[in-house]
């Protein structure tokens, strides 16, 4: 299979890019590609050849084959059933995009912490913005009703806010990760006195 | 044979490539990780995985995406809408490498994409625009001089922005500092740009847009639409033409936008944004690339709006030769905007997996949509998930076809508006015309 793969732990320039691009020109059989920089991912599929509908083995056309509803057009929709199964149970949404660094870790958690728990399938920040000061760090005390971090679904911007008031005793979650609906998100460690 | 490497994902994606195979041209697609499985994906030519599911890293990218063009030996760019889609520094890369952009020169978006020096243009142009700051606000002092001088409430807008995003109403001083701070972050978030300007906020007008279509020599204008149907200011129906400007108030209007067009030697398909108040029309904003709604313009103009981009992009001054410089419309259209969203939920978004699709049909009406049964809606991107388009010969007919249309089209696993949708249709202020941008949200209760 033409499917080179170079891994570096460096930074490829645009320029370097561009030489990979003439070099790949000469080698017009390749149909699967993909490099990975530091700073950069690229795969592709099909991409060097003009698009023939020949149908050899190694086309992106005939490894759609794996996917449920593949060669469906918009019209052919029309009232199918999703997947193979009908009666399948229900696929969560990150296992459906098959993504597992985004499917919730075991969750070890103190039990009197009390857990912020994500409201909505989404993902995480810890900062307002990019590069901004994180909400809370470990440590810090909060009041109830503190914004302790933000979810964003499908560009809207939803704020978090401590339940209880305590401090921030563990971030099970990295900044930008996705996170499902329920998902452990921060523990707070009550005050004393203080009934949930 | 020309390729076009499409920089965008969606609905706007597959209308992308409709237009490109139309033309005879070769598609190559580029995705995050979270679209491998979307249908633009299945059905380009090329496909280019271009980073992982967040749009910064993916759709947002220039090196990914330009590294896929030259990778995939494309000739042309189209960058749809959001996105790079009014970025001037991504258009320089792109020339700068010999490739062509599917949109305006970076100059034109310069000029007119930051929002501010459009306002200085529009003035230039002998076209009315609202009072507010001069320029890009430089701080929030500045903010609270400027909104005390001409008066509240005033309105926070991103420069570098559209579609509502990094926008607030400030009703009086206290509110600013927190509008100020939410609407910069939005921004910078939406746009990777957190720079404000504002102006005066008028209560309650209509909004309505002009399409044009520019050569770099001769300018055209489409008609316009009615998109006062609004949410949180998000259009949520457009129309066209519009149901409420006078014949001698919509002549001057389309000649103001093709003024403002000319005068910057514009080319690529545009659209002059307007707020109309008691007949008053003021210049808002223009917006350098196709829009979510222009297939309301096709459906009453039978102009394809993206197949005249590449030829445009492709082939420069002369090719819109074949039109009149008011392109006359016929009949009427109506788009409705489906969402993933739960309007009983606050219009909370909901993605997830599309189960199954029952889909409308019949007469002039036309479904732009990338979803299938057993596509899974990822909780990245915008929640739009279909247009609606429905033509008739009248205003009313357009809305009894609209609300067939809404009836016939089932979505299962997912929440959407289609409900919804049908309730604003069904309103007495839409069907007598009277909308205005605020209406929805007041009226809300009665539309849920």
């Amino acid at each position: 299979m033409p499917d080179k793969k170079l891994d570096s732990n460096q930074e490829i320039s645009f320029s370097e890019l561009k030489e990979i691009a003439s070099i790949l020109k000469s080698a017009p059989d390749l149909r699967c590609f993909s490099i990975k920089f530091k700073n950069l991912e690229l795969a592709i599929e099909s991409g060097l050849k003009e698009a023939t509908d020949s149908g050899s083995p190694t086309t992106t056309r005939d490894q759609e084959s794996r996917l449920p509803s593949s060669g469906q057009s918009e019209a052919e929709a029309h009232l199918t059933r999703a997947a193979s199964n009908p009666s399948s149970t229900y696929k969560s949404l990150t296992e459906a995009l098959g993504s597992p660094s985004t499917m919730p870790k075991a969750e070890v958690l103190e039990p009197d912490h009390f857990v912020v728990r994500s409201p909505m399938v989404g993902t995480y920040y810890k900062a307002q913005q990019p590069g901004a000061k994180p909400f809370v760090l470990v440590g810090d005390k909060v009041k109830k009703g503190d914004v302790i971090c933000l979810i964003e679904v499908m560009k809207l911007i939803n704020s978090v806010a401590a339940e209880v008031a305590g401090t921030i005793a563990k971030i099970h979650v990295e900044d930008a990760q996705a996170v499902e609906h329920g998902q452990a998100l921060i523990s707070i460690k009550q005050n004393s006195v203080q009934q949930d | 044979m020309k390729t076009v490497l499409i920089a965008n994902r969606g609905e706007i994606a597959l209308r992308i490539q409709r237009a490109c195979r139309l033309l005879g041209l070769r598609v190559v697609q580029v995705y995050s990780e979270a679209d491998k499985e979307s249908l633009p994906v299945k059905l380009a030519d090329a496909t280019v995985c271009i980073g992982k599911a967040s749009a910064s890293s993916s759709y947002l990218n220039p090196i990914a995406i330009l590294g896929a063009a030259k990778l995939t030996n494309a000739d042309a760019i189209h960058p749809g809408y959001g996105f790079l889609s009014e970025r001037a520094d991504f258009v320089d890369f792109v020339e700068a490498e010999g490739l062509t952009f599917i949109g305006p020169t970076p100059t034109q978006i310069r000029l007119m994409g930051e929002k501010s020096k459009a306002r200085e243009m529009a003035l230039k142009a002998d076209v009315p625009t609202v009072p507010g700051s001069p320029s890009i606000l430089s701080s929030l002092k500045e903010a609270e001089t400027i909104a005390a001088d001409i008066g509240y409430p005033i309105l926070l807008k991103a420069s570098a922005g559209g579609g509502g995003r990094g926008m607030r109403v400030v009703n009086e001083q206290s509110e600013l500092a927190n509008a100020f701070s939410e609407a910069s972050s939005e921004a910078k978030l939406a746009f990777g740009d957190s720079s404000l300007y504002l102006e005066k906020y008028l209560s309650d007008p209509q909004h309505i847009e002009v399409q044009v279509l520019c050569d770099g020599q001769r300018t055209v204008s489409v008609g316009e639409r009615d998109c006062s149907t609004q949410r949180r200011r998000q259009k949520v129906i457009e129309e066209g033409p519009s149901p409420v400007l006078s014949e001698k108030v919509r002549e001057a209007l389309l000649d103001s936008a093709r003024r403002l067009c000319s005068a910057i030697n514009y080319r690529n398909a545009g659209t002059i944004e307007y707020v109309v108040k008691d007949g008053q029309f003021y210049f808002m904003e223009m917006n350098t690339r196709i829009q979510v709604e222009h297939p309301v313009t096709e459906a009453i103009s039978g102009v394809d709006l993206v197949a005249r981009q590449l030829d445009i992009a492709f082939n420069g001054p002369g090719c819109l030769s074949d039109l009149a410089t008011d392109v006359l419309s016929r009949g009427h259209a109506i788009e409705c905007r489906i969402n993933a969203e739960d309007p009983s939920n606050h219009f909370m978004p909901s993605p997830g997996l599309i189960q199954s699709v029952q889909l409308p049909g019949g007469p002039w009406v036309r479904l732009d949509t990338h979803i299938f049964a057993g596509y899974v809606i990822p909780p990245f991107y915008d929640s739009m998930i279909a247009k609606l388009i429905c033509w008739a010969d009248t205003r009313d007919l357009a809305i009894q076809r609209s609300l067939t249309a809404l009836h016939e089209l089932k979505i299962q696993g997912i929440k959407t508006n289609i409900e919804f949708l049908r309730n604003v249709l069904n309103s007495n202020v839409f069907r007598i015309g009277a909308m205005h941008t605020q209406y929805v949200e007041r009226e809300l209760k009665e539309l849920l």
